[in-house]
């Protein structure tokens, strides 16, 4: 492929995915490794040890149970006949423990001539297999207790499901389809059962049938989670790879409504992919549903905090789509077709997890089947994208259109009519304030910091910024000279604002325009702005954030050094300015960079055409001129020069910030860099490598998670950050990370 | 997370901006908000008790995404559903072709689901006579035809949205009855549609 040699320096090593048996299928961490063939077959060995522990919990079990029927035996048969004196119950009861006992026995009648057979190749057992035995064996433990709540028709379901489970686990070549249909049939009936035995308590039945699939499901699990038999492990691999081609699906392309820039928009989205990643390490359909749901209502409230609307499934399938695109979740589809195959079918059909579950099998579908049309592409874009000629503007930037083909989703904004508008100055503040403190603020509020809360008492807290500039003068200028400053909100520039001007953090104008007339030197500092706007109807205002300042100097003196652009970025010219008071005629101009004599000219203005760091420096100038006909000369003020980097060097940080984690955490990385550049909203893409293997395809977020780290994440760890459009890449610092063991 | 147990699944069927949300909105928290719904989170899935003769129907409701994008994926949608209310917008003649679009969709794949077609945004055309662009007796015939229920709806005033909801908890209701005594709970019958395979299988 073209697009490899564009990636200097990184490579994806093969060796690493591979299994380690080198069969040439991919491997997994979770199977130590191996693909699932050799996964497998290593874990038939360590079956033997299995069925052995099956049978010591059995032997136990039984004593367990003939020890408690023993003494409940006497007990339960007086007060029966007290409440309820029916000679058949009591027939019947002890008839189920016989054959309990019974079948308890043939059990392990079975399970040791299996342990003979398998004892000649036992290997030893590798930690991997050694949780799910626990695990297991733990649940039926659980199962157990449970079941004895329910007296006797817990004995008779312990006994069925125990029974089904051995007849199926050993069945050979039972499909996935097929395990399947005797699972759910077995659900079925037990449940319909259950429904004759608690008549006019469905909640009771259901509380069963929840444990029923716990206890079956982990008793199953190895066989019915990715079957040899079904394809899912290939089918896998293949939406792991489409996923991965489509990385530069924007939100906006999907049309979902997500200010990824607030903090708490893409703090709900990061939990919502964390979780959405987590639902592969439970091993319950309903544990898995569980998180689902869980990722759902981050999305939710991502959704709500940027529209500021309750979301709608309009929002919301677009969104859980995106979220899938950036997570990636491991086994999509084996975990799809394992809870489809294996969860008991109404929670699937109608509850509020079988909704959610709706619409990830939604989002998977709508991923497989992308083309241009869905994403309001034209083929030749959608092609470009794919073939990672080209890459999308980044989803954050304004003023950067798309290609003209594709029509601008016209999706729910936040954008108000202007009749919505009100006056500031008619006095509504006052109401304003009164309503807002009668409001519910909600959810939105951030975890950590700053969000949107629009609150008048804060400030500080929506993502909108306003911007200070210098519209007319420079903001070097001499005393009784003028320059004037006008605030601007980049993000949200309809009409309607209200600013503030701050001089030095003291309010000095309310209007858009600061004109410094005939300045005085101690108007000299730092100046700032702010917006707000009011509605009539919620959010009633919105405020925009106090702007980076304005450095205004006023120099008393004759001669200032300056120049006229905003900001100084390498690769891009520069001209100084020896500026004199009056502007009388030049004799000669001498330029100084930290002390040293750079350049005399007798022109006021020293052209760099190419800047580069190095160019960073203390600059002055001293100049000569004629003003009535005498010759002066004045030396300026020091002048710092500070060249910014097109692109900033990136640092990689843990965050929270840290460099040793325990296993099984979820570690997030944080790649920090800035693109300085006239052209805004450039598309920054990220490469994330250990240990020089690159993890995962570019994406154009800063952010990279592990789920649940095992001690082979432990190494180096570094990012890369790539503008294609300036063809300028940089790496960021090496960050050591060590994974601790549990 | 104790979730409600769900008796019966409702879909909200609609093209995108017809009120399918508004009309749930309206249902179940009995308001109109012009502005943000400050306290609902999302108004996507929402289970719903009914008082229907002497029993308790909970109905769970489903909102779906209306955009044709997702249009190919509307059938993992509907599948096993007891009801599909289909909404189109009074005053939106586009809407009601996409309606009838749907409607076919539900008789070919799903005919267990009762069909309540929803003119919704009833006010704007009680103001405004020019504003109605789907005739209501056209409707009516369509109606019959399919053998489906009508309703026009108002968001806004609450006009016959009880009246809508009351009616598919009815029917599900009395048709629950009837099913009861040969499949032995309703939901259950339809484990074999392994429809989720639909979705993941090609």
């Amino acid at each position: 492929m073209s697009s490899r040699t564009d990636r200097r320096g990184i490579y994806v090593d093969q060796a690493a995915l591979l299994c380690r048996k080198g069969c040439s299928f991919y491997g997994n961490s979770t199977w130590g490794g191996l693909c699932s063939q050799c996964w497998r077959e290593e874990n038939h060995k360590s079956r033997a040890k299995q069925i052995e522990e099956d049978l010591a919990l059995a032997k136990r079990l039984q004593r367990e149970e003939e020890a408690a029927y023993a003494n409940s035996n006497q007990g339960e048969n007086s007060s029966a006949r007290q409440s309820k004196p029916e000679e058949k119950k009591n027939s019947h009861k002890s008839h189920t423990v016989q054959t309990g006992k019974k079948f308890l026995q043939t059990i392990a009648k079975t399970t040791l001539g299996r342990d003979a057979n398998v004892s000649s190749q036992a290997a030893p057992t590798t930690s991997v297999n050694q949780q799910p035995v626990a695990e297991s064996d733990q649940a039926t433990r659980q199962f157990i207790d449970y079941l004895k709540t329910l007296q006797k028709p817990g004995r008779d379901i312990f006994k069925q499901c125990h029974s089904f489970c051995h007849s199926v686990a050993y069945k050979k070549d039972l499909s996935a389809e097929d395990l399947s249909e005797s699972v759910q049939d077995f659900y079925q009936n037990l449940s319909e059962r259950l429904h004759n035995l608690y008549k006019g308590s469905p909640d009771r039945v259901e509380e069963v049938m929840d444990e029923v699939e716990k206890y079956l499901t982990l008793q199953l699990y190895e066989k019915a989670f990715c079957p040899e038999s079904a394809d899912d492990e290939r089918k896998d691999l293949t939406i792991q790879k489409r996923i991965r081609a489509l990385h530069w699906v924007t939100v906006q392309m999907l049309g979902a409504p997500l200010k990824e820039e607030s903090p708490v928009v893409s703090d709900s989205l990061d939990k919502a992919i964390t979780d959405i990643i987590e639902m592969d390490s439970k091993r319950v359909p309903r544990d898995k549903l569980a998180y689902v749901t869980r990722c759902s209502k981050h999305i939710f409230n991502a959704i709500k905090c940027s529209k500021r609307l309750a979301a709608s499934a309009d929002d919301f399938l677009p969104t859980l789509i995106y979220v899938v695109l950036r997570a990636n979740p491991p086994r999509l589809q084996s975990n799809i077709q394992y809870i489809t195959r294996f969860c008991n079918p109404k929670r699937l059909m109608s509850g509020e997890d079988g909704y959610y579950f709706t619409n990830l099998c939604c989002a998977m579908a709508f991923i497989e089947k992308l083309d241009a049309q869905s994403l309001n592409l034209s083929p030749e874009e959608f092609e470009l994208y794919m073939s990672d000629q080209a890459s999308p503007d980044r989803p954050q930037a304004r003023g950067v259109s798309l290609p003209s083909s594709s029509a601008p989703r016209t999706g729910p904004k936040v954008d108000r009519p202007e009749n919505d508008l009100i006056d500031w100055r008619d006095g509504a503040e006052a109401s304003v304030q009164d309503v807002l403190e009668g409001l519910h603020l909600d959810s939105c509020a951030p975890s950590t910091s700053a969000i949107d809360s629009d609150n008048v008492d804060n400030p500080s807290q929506t993502h909108f910024k306003a911007k200070a500039t210098v519209i007319s003068g420079n903001p070097n200028i001499f005393s009784g000279e003028d320059v004037q400053l006008d605030c601007i909100v980049p993000d949200e520039p309809s009409p309607g604002w209200i600013f503030q001007w701050f001089h030095n953090d003291v309010p000095i104008s309310a209007n858009k325009v600061y004109h410094i007339k005939n300045a005085r030197i101690q108007q000299s500092g730092d100046y700032t702005c702010q917006g707000r706007k009011l509605f009539k109807i919620w959010p009633y205002t919105r405020i925009a954030n106090l702007s980076d300042p304005v450095k205004i100097h006023i120099d008393g003196g004759w001669v200032l050094l300056r120049t006229a652009s905003e900001s100084l970025i390498t690769e891009g010219p520069m001209t100084l300015t020896c500026h004199i008071r009056d502007d009388p005629l030049l004799v000669n101009a001498i330029f100084y960079k930290d002390g040293i004599k750079i350049k005399t000219q007798n022109s006021n203005d020293l052209v760099f055409p190419s800047l580069s760091t190095e160019d960073n420096g203390i600059y002055s100038c001293t100049a000569t001129w004629v003003k009535n006909l005498i010759y002066q000369s004045a030396q300026s003020l020091a002048f710092p020069v500070t060249v910014l980097e097109r692109l900033e060097t990136p640092r990689l940080v843990l965050v929270p910030d840290q460099d040793q984690v325990r296993i099984g955490t979820n570690v997030v990385f944080r790649c920090i860099t800035k693109v300085n550049d006239k052209e805004q909203g450039l598309t920054v893409e990220y490469y994330y490598i250990k240990d020089d293997n690159r993890l995962a395809p570019a994406s154009t977020t800063d952010t990279f998670i592990i789920s649940r780290v095992n001690e082979e994440d432990t190494g180096n760890y570094v990012c890369k950050v790539y503008v294609r459009a300036l063809k300028i890449e940089r790496w960021s610092n090496v960050l050591q990370l060590t994974v601790l063991p549990f | 997370m104790t979730a409600m147990r769900v008796d019966a699944k409702v879909v909200m069927l609609g093209k995108e901006s017809v009120g399918k949300t508004s009309l749930v909105e309206r249902y179940v928290h009995h308001r109109f908000l012009v502005g943000p719904y400050q306290n609902t989170i999302g108004a996507a899935f929402v289970a719903k008790s009914i008082n229907v003769a002497d029993k308790v129907i909970t109905l769970g409701i489903w909102d779906t995404a209306g955009s044709e994008r997702y249009e190919a994926m509307s059938r993992i949608y509907y599948r096993g559903a007891r009801a599909a209310i289909v909404c189109y917008d009074l005053t939106d003649s586009s809407s009601f072709q996409r309606a009838r679009f749907w409607v076919k969709e539900l008789q070919t794949f799903e005919e267990h689901c009762k069909i309540y077609l929803c003119g919704t945004k009833n006010d704007l055309v009680e103001g405004d006579r020019g504003a109605r662009q789907v005739d209501y007796h056209d409707v009516q015939d369509f109606v019959e035809e399919i053998g489906a229920q009508h309703f026009e709806t108002s968001s806004k005033t609450g006009n016959n949205v009880d009246a809508l909801f009351m009616k598919v908890a009815e029917d599900f209701s009395n048709s629950a009855l009837e099913l009861l005594p040969e499949e032995k709970g309703v939901n259950l019958g339809q484990k074999k549609n392994s429809y989720f395979y639909t979705c993941c299988h090609h």
